[in-house]
């Protein structure tokens, strides 16, 4: 059976000081993906080699890492893309190695939750007046940023969060758009502080390569940048409009 | 990273290298885009001090112009016309993903919007020239 080379990044907290590269040579089919590979190593090779995965079908985004150099979901990238070369498996990029492939996540986690992706109504309208009504129109407005499955591909690919981690980053924006541009949302300007800070939207230079890397399809930098056009309109007519509604 | 999140467990901290740019083509794309505006900025600066020179007076503005006709100077402008012209079809291109342009429940066709931004640039520098051209 053919072989391939799998070289991964090996980093244990109590031993070394910073990380190093480990080769394995792994059975090679054409329909394994990288994924594969790596738990072939795991359960076959070397037990102690530690990473993330979960459901192997792109939706739990848990098993994001550097592959060959970009963000993958490992689930969805197949040796045959790179076979017979070698395949370098790296932790995500920007973000702090716990131990070998395994990030440390709490950055995100925390940002996640500070820009409030959640529906937020002023008032709860009784269950018996029945549910919030939404057009096809009105879903495709927010849609598309729903999909995101908090991979953090994005953020592995964004050198303005590799630069200055104190950037909410494109994900978290993402989903605070798509509840921004929720019809059912009231929530707008709780989220408008933080989006609107220095450390969110306005630290996006557009690179665009969050979109890029995004398995879904999501298009964070699309979000920001529309971010960036509301509230300037939002401030233009809070200057000619200032009583009404800013 | 808060410290909270430090103290929980030892980490390494990842590098970011200074060459991140050259990592990629689209870093690097991004990268020249970005240093493009460094020349548009040159340009504009070029043209205050042709304005300047102007409200001097005609002999002033005469070695002004003067002074533009070097080899180097010549250079220069072709250069920062290469840039200035990446520059533009570059955030032009950007231009559909940010702008979203709704008529009623119909959004129109983000190349509507691309077409829309070459025909008033078009429209704009067509009438410039038409105006420098018959003074």
């Amino acid at each position: 059976m053919s072989e391939i080379t799998i070289t991964v990044t090996r980093y244990d907290p109590e031993k070394d000081s910073q990380p190093y590269e480990q080769s394995y040579s792994v059975p090679y089919r054409e329909e394994m993906v990288v994924l594969d590979a790596i738990n072939h190593i795991k359960d076959h090779i070397d037990g102690t080699l530690s990473f993330r995965w979960s459901c192997r079908m792109g939706v739990c985004g848990s098993c994001g890492m550097t592959v060959n150099g970009v963000p993958k979901l490992t689930c969805a990238v197949f040796l045959k893309d790179y076979y017979p070369n070698e395949i370098k498996v790296a932790p995500l990029a920007n973000f702090p190695i716990i131990r070998d492939l395994v990030i440390d996540m709490s950055d995100f986690m925390d940002k996640l939750q500070e820009v409030k992706p959640w529906m937020i109504r002023d008032e709860e309208k009784p269950v018996s007046e029945g549910e919030h009504l939404q057009s096809p129109d009105q879903l495709a407005q927010f849609r598309q940023f729903s999909m995101c499955i908090n991979c953090m591909l994005c953020y592995a690919a964004c050198p303005v969060y590799g630069n200055d981690s104190s950037f909410i980053g494109p994900a978290a924006i993402a989903l605070a758009h798509r509840y921004d541009m929720d019809s059912r949302d009231q929530g707008q300007d709780q989220r408008r502080p933080i989006i609107g800070s220095h450390e969110g939207i306005w630290e996006c230079t557009f690179v665009g390569e969050c979109s890029e890397v995004c398995p879904k399809h999501v298009d964070p930098a699309a979000a920001i940048q529309r971010s960036k056009v509301q509230l300037t309109k939002d401030y233009m007519l809070s200057m000619i409009w200032p009583w009404g509604k800013s | 990273m808060n410290q909270e999140t430090l103290n929980r467990h030892p980490v390494y901290k990842q590098p970011m290298s200074a060459t991140w740019w050259l990592s990629s083509r689209n870093y690097f794309l991004f990268m020249v885009r970005e240093v493009s505006a460094l020349f548009v900025a040159l340009f504009a600066v070029s043209y205050l001090v042709g304005l300047y020179r102007l409200s001097q007076g005609e002999a002033q503005y005469t070695a002004y112009l003067e002074s533009l006709q070097t080899p180097f100077a010549g250079l220069s402008f072709v250069v920062i016309l290469v840039f200035a012209l990446y520059h533009t079809v570059t955030w032009f291109s950007l231009t559909p993903i940010v702008m979203v342009v709704r008529l009623g429940t119909r959004v129109i066709p983000p190349q509507l919007v691309l077409l829309t931004n070459y025909l008033v640039w078009l429209i704009l520098s067509g009438s410039l020239f038409c105006l420098v051209g018959t003074s």
